[in-house]
């Protein structure tokens, strides 16, 4: 089964995105609420894509998916972002980012759905 | 008024000449003010000192003379005089010049050289006023646009602050329905089914509140660059995408834009603010999303974009097929806080899209063809 890891720094988020797609197991979720920990654990578990939120302290969105790049090229790499960051979001689209999902988002479903696409699931 | 906010006091002694000067001269003035005689003309000059500007006075009055009078008002603070009188022998003038008076008109009084003296003496007054009136205008410029910024870095904040919440409540509601349908079929889960509804119209609204002031909270200051335009209107193409998957085709130049779509593809090269115009771009094409979303069947909606140069200029073409604008708003589309849209946030998103085309000294219109809205712009 393919495994993704979501990081944000709202446990709330986390948390809700995670029981909803545990309810259908279409993949293995992991959630990191700090950054670091994600970075930390990226080596060790195998991801196939990763779901970042670009507004983070310490160590933002941007940071992580060069992290992710420079590691592994072919990990996807999905943005959580608010509209209010398009500066981020299009530095993170030269940076290699496979794809961005809006807060809020448009529905639990249309986030799986991307995540599905990019998986190619 | 010819003398806006001038303060005149007007001494002399014989009545008959006092009336009709001063229905002659009297309107020009904010305030006119009238004096029998020297004495009464100094008494009312102490009253007003903070407010007279300038002093047409006769030389020959009882009690104190027109230039006594003078002479104790420049020891009160320096104003244009003008002196009218009968008197033109040179010991006079010479004192009149002493005691520093602006200039002297004859009697009888010819208004029309009156006139031109007044206008003399008083210019460097209205200088002044008009100096001030600017300064005035200004700051109170620099006060507003200060006010603005932090309004703005306020709201942007509270933006920020509420999206963060709002998209948990969203998500968690989206999951607590699905719980919901999952029960077995009662009175309370059709009447929790409907209760969602409504809640989910709120959250709807709230996030249209967010997204409007998410739009305004962009920066404003960023540098022209030169820049493919083409190039502008796939970004913003691939950041809408999210959304416009669901809702509608969108075309660009005649072809169908997908994730792939290149950017170099063409080249239209303007020297933009590159961001701001990309945000026009999401703006218009979030816009029609909104709209074409209303109309039933996907394969029906279409979003057609052309980009092409004219006279080293871009023209820039956004039309849907949602049934255009309606007639009583078509004037207004560009006005803020106008919304065209019937469950949406404030209608502030095309007032700012008019004015970032503006500030890249390029235009904007909007108007209906073929069952559609279009929004073209013309960039320099």
């Amino acid at each position: 089964m393919k495994k993704i890891a979501i990081v944000d720094d709202e446990q709330d988020i986390l948390n809700i995105l995670n029981k909803f797609f545990s309810r259908k197991h279409l993949f293995d979720v992991d959630i990191y609420v700090n950054p670091q920990d994600a970075i930390n654990n990226i080596r060790t578990n195998t991801y196939d894509l990763v779901l970042t939120d670009i507004m983070m302290p310490q160590i933002d969105g941007i940071e992580l998916l060069k992290q992710i790049k420079d590691y592994d090229s072919s990990i996807k790499v999905i943005m959580m972002t608010a509209y209010s960051t398009l500066e981020k979001t299009l530095e993170s689209e030269k940076l290699g980012a496979n794809d961005y999902i809006t807060k809020p988002f448009i529905s639990l479903k249309d986030v799986e759905n991307t995540i599905l696409d990019n998986l190619k699931i | 008024m010819i003398f806006n906010n001038i303060t005149a006091l007007y001494v002399e002694d014989e009545l008959e000449v006092r009336n009709t000067l001063s229905s002659m001269i009297g309107d020009m003035f904010q305030n006119f003010l009238t004096a029998s005689n020297g004495k009464e003309g100094l008494e009312i000059f102490i009253e007003n000192k903070d407010t007279v500007d300038i002093i047409i006075t006769d030389i020959n009055m009882p009690e104190l003379n027109g230039l006594e009078m003078i002479e104790k008002i420049n020891e009160i603070k320096s104003i244009p005089i003008i002196i009218t009188s009968a008197y033109n022998d040179s010991e006079f003038l010479h004192q009149a010049i002493s005691l520093g008076v602006s200039s002297y008109v004859n009697k009888p009084i010819d208004v029309k050289v009156l006139f031109e003296e007044l206008k003399k003496a008083c210019e460097p007054l209205l200088l002044k006023q008009e100096l001030q009136t600017q300064e005035e205008r200004h700051v109170n410029q620099q006060l507003e646009a200060a006010k603005f910024t932090a309004i703005g870095q306020l709201s942007a904040g509270i933006t920020h602050e509420i999206n963060t919440p709002l998209t948990f409540i969203k998500a968690t509601f989206e999951m607590m329905q699905y719980d919901i349908e999952d029960l077995e079929q009662s009175d309370i889960r059709t009447s929790l089914l409907n209760d969602a509804k409504t809640i989910n119209d709120g959250i709807v609204r709230m996030e249209n509140i967010i997204t409007s002031m998410k739009e305004m909270a962009q920066k404003s200051n960023e540098k022209k660059e030169s820049v493919n335009i083409y190039s502008t209107l796939i970004t913003a193409l691939v950041l809408t995408f999210n959304k416009s998957k669901h809702i509608s085709n969108v075309y660009i130049n005649d072809e169908k834009f997908t994730a792939n779509s290149s950017k170099d593809k063409l080249s239209f090269m303007a020297k933009v603010q590159i961001q701001r115009i990309e945000q026009v771009w999401i703006i218009i094409i979030n816009n029609a999303m909104d709209e074409l979303q209303k109309y039933k069947d996907f394969n029906d909606r279409k979003l057609d974009i052309s980009i092409e140069s004219i006279d080293n200029k871009i023209k820039i073409k956004f039309k849907d097929n949602a049934g255009g604008i309606k007639d009583e708003i078509i004037d207004h589309v560009f006005d803020a806080f106008k919304s065209t849209k019937e469950s949406s946030g404030m209608g502030v998103g095309l007032n700012i899209a008019q004015k970032i085309i503006l500030e890249n000294n390029s235009t904007i219109k909007a108007y209906n063809e073929n069952n559609g809205a279009v929004f073209e712009i013309i960039l320099q």
